[in-house]
């Protein structure tokens, strides 16, 4: 056997070894580290223990170490590599080998000569490191050699967490080993000229082993050698003063020298650029995680590496004559591309496990590893399915398939209805709404843009060239998504885990049950979605008043209203009642008041106070609806589900009440319903006309409808505990069956119809093909001479998701009117003219009038043109007169709406979790 | 037990009283625009004579207008500066084949009127008519009878874009296939003669229906034969009830009805004259048949002369009422109430226009002011009409009457018909109300 002709090589002719620890404040490990140094099956020659003379204990426990050759002082404030300079300087007998080791690693008794097995085996072979596991819990692996990503980022290719089961017990080369318990050859060492003095803390181990291989030697791993390390400095155990001590930003400013200081030559432009651009993305992100520490760390890492150029290039050219080997040559000792971008999928995918938080059945036999540090093989014990173990999550997967399957209709396109224009064709469009003065939407609009536009400008992003995407996957998958949600907040005031879930997919059915889904009533959608976290952090907010829970109160307040202004009202009086009933509340709550108007802005004016509370995002239409219907859950449109299937949430609502001990939480659930019905009856019984002039719509009564019934649906959990009591368990099975019902009529209607009709995947065409195609503006003449005519200016196909709530000055509107009045009356040039001037090239009746239509025929320059259908008619303006310019906001408008926009974005960040960074400077520990 | 209520249930109670009394909020009205439809002033109007040689034609208003545009069709040389004057009464002859006149002016009430003598060929009878501005729908009913061969249809085109008009017929005997009269159109500024004679051939008389598809159209029917002469203005629709107001004489009376649904339509005629109305002999129950047009001669002893007629009917129908002297004849077409003010001619030829006024359940009154040329008024006279009677207005006495003015007053209608006689000549115009406002729809925009 080779390796046994190595060993034996060594072993004739062993050679020298001088063993350097490296102790700063490190009396909690200090005695088991030196013991174990005591315990090894070979010794190094000679051991020199290094430390900084910074506490008093460790001097003591080094000085008192009887197998210590000799004990250095090193200079102040220098890192490992310095101090380990400083010990090698000192020694004056011969040595072939140095072995680093740190003041918390314990080392297993073969570690050396498991590491000189490895180290002797080829002369190439410059460095090795052992197997590192955790310390005290001894089978955790930390490292097993490590590399470096793209992005800077220190790699273990290890799982977090991952048990030592000899599953990494394979020699092999790699781009570093840590300096704790690293063996270097002399020459090696000498030739490199050590550890980087820049690198005093971080990195360093990581940059010496990338220069040992562009040298030409081989860094390898020695995993029968190992050793338990502490890590006292990254867990925070180790209280460091005095000496050296991290700034902020040191980590990151070390990784990207260590990243250009090792870049090729050739590539060095391209790594800059990467580096610079992923460190200010980093900073954004830290901002957004609240996490300023770490961002303003970002900042002084890009300051210190970016900001001294010459540093840099002088660390380039001491590099450069050692170089052997490319970069390219070492390409299978670095980790693969896709690394950074596992990290963001696993980050993902442990966020969507926070927030399906799934259920969960006891077992007794999990997956474990043998914990007495004897067995090494896992024991696997037999297992229930995984649908069993986790049956939310089987049921959000059921949900999410049953979604695709009712959206089959509309796979694929974006969708319209009568209600939902379609969504922008970019999100360049959504933001230009914004920022831009004059808008190119009927007459040309000088308007603010509609409050819900900075949300979804916001969302779109990551959909950039299918922003249709948004829209569809809002409606389509509006069941799982208010499911989950309820869910959520279920989790919070219910125990029952069966009735909390179909509470859950109770709830989620609301949006279809409504008619919201299938009539594109996106604002209901919206807020039957958020009504859940709303509920779920409001409680929170009022059992334990704190001011983030607050700000994210009003962000989903301003939010939901965006979409469906009601909301704003009834958020209002919610919080009102919460601060009567919850006073020590009260000044959070009128913080989460403040915030959900403020961030309205002119929304609030516009929509919210103007009368027209109850416009939902979207086009005006009329949406009558019985109360019967209401009463059922119904918005009363198309694609509702009949009013009876109700009636069995209705009845164990009223049989909710029954039980005394549950009563007072499930009366507050039937407050809830009942302001949600008398929510849905005032809407039923009301209209509000869109614009001035325009015919009155019926309000769109689903929003209340929806609180009805999830007030009700709220009130038979809040009771459902009462049926495991002997009183009320002869109730059990039949209450089973009720509860039942609703979710299975409703989620059968939803599978079987489908939820297009009258949404469609294909846009609603506001005018003839042709037209749409021109991009000209086009006067759509519907109505008769009886009702009256609703003259609607659209450009192109006609408005987007967003722009269909813009108007243009009352000047033009009044012209407008003048000159459609005229032409239907008695036409004349001039009013074609005067359409010309306004900009309009077409005007389109869908279902004309016929009387109407003989009259505009009358008027000169206007040219009947072929239509889409016989009853109806296009004319085209021949007129020469030229348009005029179109309104223009004032120049603040891009100032105002940025300023609105960031107003948004600072309460977004002010309401996300607080992220803590796990890699906190040294300052900040040194405060305790 | 207690009837009393729960406490536990009060909210359900509540919800359910909450639906029941939404219940019975009434459904709010149908969506309409706001403001509804209301009268705007008529800012600018149009209308269009046909001409032959020697035609004369005559423009007013009944108030000063604020600009005038006459154009012939085809283009002539002829002078029609005159027309230009918008605050005038005038007349020129512009030589064929129509004439049309658009006028500008807030309410101004343009009106026109043609007359004239036919050809040889047409009984060198007189013609006397008011010009039809553009028409949706147009009706000529009676055409061709009395083997009057030389009727035709003028379709003219008032605006510069092309026009486009359906043309149908009805005969004796039924609907006449006519796929040449389909879709005829009509370029802008030109005019289209259809002859009755070329599409029905042989029939003893038709009944047409103009319908404008597209463009500014108007039209109108010169009936014409050996026996005379007359311009037919347009009736604009089918109605059950209609009045044929002052027909020169009685001699000759042909009432011609076309009924043009699928079933029989039964018509009644009652007579208004200046003693009352009376149910003509032999008209108080004229079955029409489906699709067609039927003649009934007016019997010599029913008296017509400046009188009324009322036709009313089961279904819709129009009718016509020919009179005819051994030298010319004149036709009667439907008027309408007059709604506000119409203004005719005060003179042809040197002779009177008459005009005769009618009411019909109610009594009414309508003041009759004549005007000079230059549009100064010269007294007005005050015409009362019984109920369900029909008199003759009061001649000008001033010589230098160039137009009257009718203004209905009071709550009572009134229909007025025109009509002129020299000895054999016969003449009949209808009198509508001159175009000072038309009704608009709610108009809302965004």
């Amino acid at each position: 056997m080779h390796a046994d002709d190595s060993t034996q090589r060594w072993r004739t002719k062993p050679p020298s070894v001088v063993a350097v620890l490296v102790a700063h404040r490190g009396s909690r490990w200090l005695p088991q580290t030196l013991a174990s140094l005591d315990a090894l099956s070979y010794r190094p020659n000679t051991t020199v223990l290094v430390h900084d003379n910074t506490d008093q204990a460790t001097r003591d426990l080094l000085a008192a170490n009887a197998h210590a050759d000799r004990v250095v002082v090193s200079k102040d404030r220098t890192g490992f590599g310095a101090q380990v300079a400083h010990a090698l300087e000192s020694e004056t007998e011969a040595y072939d080998w140095i072995w680093l080791l740190h003041d918390d690693a314990v080392c297993a008794p073969d570690a050396l000569s498991a590491l000189l097995d490895e180290a002797t085996k080829d002369d190439s072979i410059g460095i090795v490191g052992p197997k590192i596991r955790e310390w005290p819990s001894l089978r955790r692996l930390l490292e097993v050699g490590v590399t470096v990503t793209g992005t800077g980022h220190r790699e273990t290719g290890l799982e977090s967490g991952e048990p030592d089961a000899g599953q990494h017990d394979r020699a092999q080369d790699v781009l570093a080993v840590s300096t704790a318990g690293m063996l270097v050859r002399r020459d090696v060492w000498e030739s490199l000229s050590g550890l980087d003095p820049h690198l005093p803390l971080f990195f360093d181990d990581i940059d010496f082993g990338w220069r040992a291989n562009r040298a030409g030697y081989r860094v390898r791993t020695a995993p029968k050698a190992v050793l338990f390390h502490a890590e006292a400095a990254r867990n925070r155990r180790r209280v460091r003063r005095g000496g050296i001590v991290e700034h902020s930003g040191e980590r990151r400013a070390a990784a990207l020298w260590t990243m250009l200081a090792n870049a090729d030559r050739h590539r060095f432009v391209l790594v800059s650029t990467r580096l610079l651009f992923g460190s200010l993305l980093r900073f954004v992100g830290f901002l957004f995680g609240k996490d300023l520490r770490s961002a303003r760390g970002e900042l002084v890492a890009i300051g210190h590496v970016f900001g001294k150029p010459g540093q840099m290039s002088r660390a380039r050219g001491a590099r450069k004559p050692l170089l052997r080997r490319s970069n390219r040559d070492l390409k299978d000792l670095f980790a693969s591309f896709w690394m950074p971008y596992q990290h963001g999928l696993d980050l993902a995918a442990s966020t969507v496990q926070t927030v399906v938080r799934p259920e969960e059945v006891e077992t007794m036999g999990l997956r474990t590893l043998g914990e007495d540090g004897e067995r090494d093989d896992p024991v696997v014990v037999e297992l229930p399915p995984w649908w069993r173990r986790h049956p939310w999550l089987t049921c959000v997967l059921g949900l999410f398939a049953a979604a695709l399957v009712a959206g089959r209709s509309v796979v694929g396109s974006p969708l319209t209805s009568d209600v939902l224009p379609p969504a922008a064709g970019s999100i360049s469009q959504w933001w230009a709404l914004l920022f831009e003065r004059t808008h190119l939407v009927g007459l040309g609009s000088a308007d603010q843009a509609p409050a819900y536009v900075n949300i979804l400008s916001a969302l779109g992003v990551p959909l950039w060239f299918a922003p249709g995407l948004l829209t569809w996957l809002l409606i389509v998958l509006a069941v799982p998504a208010a499911a989950l949600t309820a869910h959520r907040f279920g989790r919070l005031i219910s125990d029952d885990r069966g009735a909390r879930m179909t509470w859950a997919v109770s709830y989620g059915l609301l949006v279809v049950v409504t008619g919201a889904a299938s009539g594109g009533y996106v604002g209901t959608i919206i807020a039957l979605v958020i009504l859940p976290l709303f509920a779920n952090i409001l409680l929170r907010l009022v059992l334990e008043p704190t001011w983030p829970p607050a700000i994210t109160v009003g962000l989903l307040i301003a939010v939901v209203a965006a979409f469906a202004p009601v909301a704003w009202l009834l958020a209002m009086v919610t919080l009102g009642l919460c601060a009567f009933v919850a006073r020590p509340a009260a000044r959070q709550l009128a913080l989460s008041a403040l915030i959900g108007t403020v961030l309205l802005g002119p929304w609030l004016f516009d929509r919210v106070l103007s009368g027209r509370i109850w416009w939902e995002a979207g086009n005006p239409v009329d949406a009558p609806a019985t109360a019967l219907q209401v009463a059922g859950g119904s918005g009363g449109v198309i694609g509702a589900t009949p009013a009876w299937i109700a009636i069995p949430l209705v009845v164990l609502a009223v049989a909710a009440l029954i039980p005394p001990p549950t009563r007072r939480a499930v009366t507050v659930a039937w407050i809830v319903a009942v302001a949600g019905l008398v929510v849905g009856l005032a809407a039923s019984v009301s209209t509000f006309t869109p614009y001035p002039g325009a015919p009155a719509v019926r309000a769109w009564a689903g929003l209340g409808a929806g609180l009805w019934l999830a007030g009700l649906m709220t009130a038979v959990l809040f009771a459902w505990p009462m049926l495991r009591t002997r009183k009320y368990r002869q109730w059990a099975k039949p209450a089973v069956v009720m509860l039942a019902i609703f979710p299975i009529l409703a989620g059968g209607w939803w599978v079987v119809r489908g939820i297009d009709d009258p949404l469609q995947a294909d846009p609603v065409q506001l005018v003839p093909a042709f037209l749409a195609a021109g991009n000209g503006t086009t006067v759509v003449l519907t109505g008769d001479s009886e009702a009256g005519i609703v003259a609607d200016a659209v450009v192109g196909s006609g408005p987007f998701l967003g722009a269909e709530a813009l108007r243009t000055t009352a000047d033009r509107e009044e012209r407008l009117h003048d000159a459609v009045e005229s032409l239907l009356t008695t036409p004349s040039s001039d009013d074609v003219e005067e359409l010309a001037k306004l900009g309009v090239d077409h005007l389109y009746a869908p279902d004309v009038d016929l009387g109407l239509a003989r009259r505009i025929d009358i008027a000169p320059r206007l040219t009947q043109k072929g239509s889409d259908s016989p009853s109806s008619r296009v004319w085209a303006i021949t007129s020469d007169a030229e348009p005029e310019p179109l309104p223009t906001a004032g120049p603040l408008r891009p100032w105002i709406s940025g300023g609105w926009l960031l107003l948004w974005l600072v309460v977004f960040v002010a309401a996300l979790p607080v992220h803590r960074s796990t890699e906190e400077p040294q300052e900040a520990q040194e405060i305790e | 037990m207690t009837n009393r209520v729960s406490p536990r249930f009060v909210l359900p109670v509540l919800a359910l009283v909450l639906v029941v009394v939404a219940s019975f909020v009434p459904e709010p009205e149908p969506a309409t625009v706001d403001g509804g439809e209301r009268a705007v002033p008529v800012e600018q109007a149009s209308w269009a004579c046909p001409t032959q040689q020697n035609w004369t034609v005559m423009a007013g208003q009944v108030k000063a207008g604020t600009s005038a545009q006459a154009v012939t069709i085809p283009d002539t040389a002829a002078d029609l500066a005159v027309f230009s004057d918008a605050a005038s009464w005038r007349s020129a002859v512009p030589g064929p084949q129509a004439l049309v006149l658009s006028q500008e002016g807030k309410s101004s009430g343009p009106v026109g009127y043609v007359a004239g003598r036919g050809t040889k060929d047409q009984g060198e009878g007189s013609a006397f008519s008011a010009c039809p501005s553009i028409i949706d729908e147009a009706w000529f009913v009676g055409l061709a009878d009395s083997d009057r061969t030389a009727a035709k249809i003028t379709l003219v085109n008032l605006g510069s874009e092309r026009a486009v008009a359906d043309v149908s017929w009805w005969g004796e005997l039924g609907a006449i296939e006519s796929s040449d009269t389909a879709g005829l159109v009509v370029e802008g500024g030109k005019t289209k003669v259809v002859e009755v004679e070329a599409v029905a051939a042989g029939e003893a008389v038709v009944a047409v229906r103009v319908s404008r598809r597209r463009g500014a159209l108007s039209a109108i029917a010169t009936d014409a034969g050996s026996g005379g002469i007359e311009v037919v203005a347009p009736t604009s629709a089918l109605a059950k009830s209609q009045v044929l107001v002052g027909p020169p004489t009685t001699a000759g009376a042909r009432l011609a009805v076309v009924n043009p649904s699928t079933s029989t339509a039964h018509v009644k005629v009652e007579v208004r004259g200046p003693a009352g109305s009376f149910s003509a002999q032999g008209l108080e129950d004229i079955a029409v048949p489906p699709e067609s047009v039927r003649v009934v001669a007016v019997p010599a002893q029913v008296e017509l002369a400046q009188s009324a007629l009322s036709v009313t009917s089961d279904l819709p129908v129009v009718a016509s009422l020919t009179v005819a002297t051994a030298d010319d004849i004149a036709t009667v077409v439907p008027a309408s109430a007059l709604t506000g003010p119409a203004a005719v001619p005060t003179e042809l030829a040197g002779l009177p226009v008459q005009l005769v006024v009618s009411a019909a359940e109610s009594a009414a009154t309508v003041e009759v002011e004549d005007f000079t040329a230059q549009m100064e008024s010269l007294g007005t006279a005050q015409v009362d009409v019984a109920a369900g009677s029909a008199v003759l207005a009061p001649k000008p006495k001033m010589r230098d009457s160039a137009y009257r003015v009718i203004r209905p007053v009071g709550e009572g209608k009134v229909w007025v018909g025109a009509n002129w006689r020299d000895k054999n000549l016969i003449a009949a115009s209808v009198v509508r109300p001159a175009p000072l406002t038309v009704i608009a729809p709610g108009v809302s925009v965004r």
